[in-house]
């Protein structure tokens, strides 16, 4: 993997620099016209947060049953990119709605489900940071619940009528949006994958640097 | 028996959570009216739209606002990815330092036994 890193950089670079081009080149969309082009990264932002609230869920419930440290650093790192993602869906998102429906923010039942979500992955990285010895399996626990999450964040526009479109949008996509929608999925993918890997590179250097601090502390 | 507690302890809560949001949305299902078509912003009798439909030219009114939201949105993505990345870059640059210290001073106190 280590190898494989800066070919993995370049590529995610390269992915990047091409999105935009793609995005420009995409049609316009008939009601919402050229504000719709935010959808080309809001929603692989959304993809990606789900896909980490994910992997946080299941590190989680790894470290809390097998008590597998190095599960436990693969969590933090993913709550740390479901935040981070989950900002940009969040941000984006109101910039879209303000054009599309006239306001910034609305209630309903993706849009709160989201927020909350979101919320539960900060909490989990403020429990993790202030709330002392053991706060990794309370924080553990939160990011189980945090994942239960994403089923219902992901259905509740199919449930609920909600001004947010529902899950068909990706699926029925125009053949000239569909090019350009996969290639920014990838591009998000590459990335996030990238960052996973470093970020949970950190916490083992961060765990490497605890134990140097015992074996100082014996002698 | 801390660690069984707790396990225990958190299957509880979250068996607890999913029937309370399952009952929740049973719930709202069946109480809560649908929202009506002029509520989620659509005209009345207009079937609700769930696919994007591309037009060759957009109207020259719809451009300019829409384009500030537009390289605001893309801006801010870049910017939050960007300054995400510093701050990995500057913790693990942090960290190495910390570590390189600590092995030079476990190494002295080898080397004075």
């Amino acid at each position: 993997m280590k190898k494989g890193y800066p070919l993995f950089v370049l590529l995610a670079v390269v992915l990047f620099s091409v999105a935009p081009i793609m995005v420009a080149r995409a049609p316009y969309e008939a009601t919402m016209g050229l504000v719709q082009k935010i959808f080309y990264y809001h929603v692989p932002s959304a993809m990606v947060m789900f896909l980490s609230a994910f992997i946080c869920g299941i590190a989680s419930a790894v470290y809390l049953f097998k008590a597998r440290p190095e599960a436990d650093r693969i969590a933090a790192a993913a709550a740390e990119l479901t935040v981070v993602f989950g900002l940009i869906v969040l941000v984006t998102g109101p910039l879209w709605a303000r054009k599309a429906w006239g306001v910034w923010w609305q209630w309903d039942a993706r849009l709160t489900s989201t927020l909350l979500m979101w919320m539960i992955f900060v909490a989990y990285l403020l429990v993790r940071r202030f709330g002392g010895p053991g706060a990794e399996k309370l924080g553990a626990a939160m990011a189980v619940f945090g994942m239960a999450n994403v089923p219902f964040v992901y259905v509740s526009v199919n449930i609920w009528r909600t001004i947010h479109p529902t899950t068909r949008v990706v699926p029925t996509l125009s053949p000239g949006m569909r090019g350009p929608f996969w290639f920014c999925v990838i591009a998000f993918m590459l990335l996030f994958g990238l960052l996973l890997a470093v970020r949970a590179r950190l916490e083992q250097r961060r765990a490497d640097v605890e134990h140097l601090y015992l074996i100082a502390g014996e002698e | 028996m801390h660690k069984v507690t707790m396990m225990k302890l958190t299957t509880w809560m979250i068996g607890l959570w999913l029937v309370g949001m399952s009952g929740a949305s049973l719930v709202a299902q069946a109480g809560a009216p649908r929202a009506t078509p002029a509520a989620a912003g659509q005209a009345v009798g207009q079937e609700p739209q769930d696919q994007f439909v591309p037009v060759k030219s957009l109207p020259q009114q719809d451009q300019l606002p829409a384009s500030t939201l537009l390289i605001t949105a893309y801006g801010f993505v870049w910017a939050v990815l960007l300054v995400y990345l510093w701050t990995i870059w500057r913790r693990l640059v942090k960290v190495e330092l910390e570590m390189q210290e600590l092995s030079a001073k476990i190494g002295e106190k080898s080397a004075r036994r």
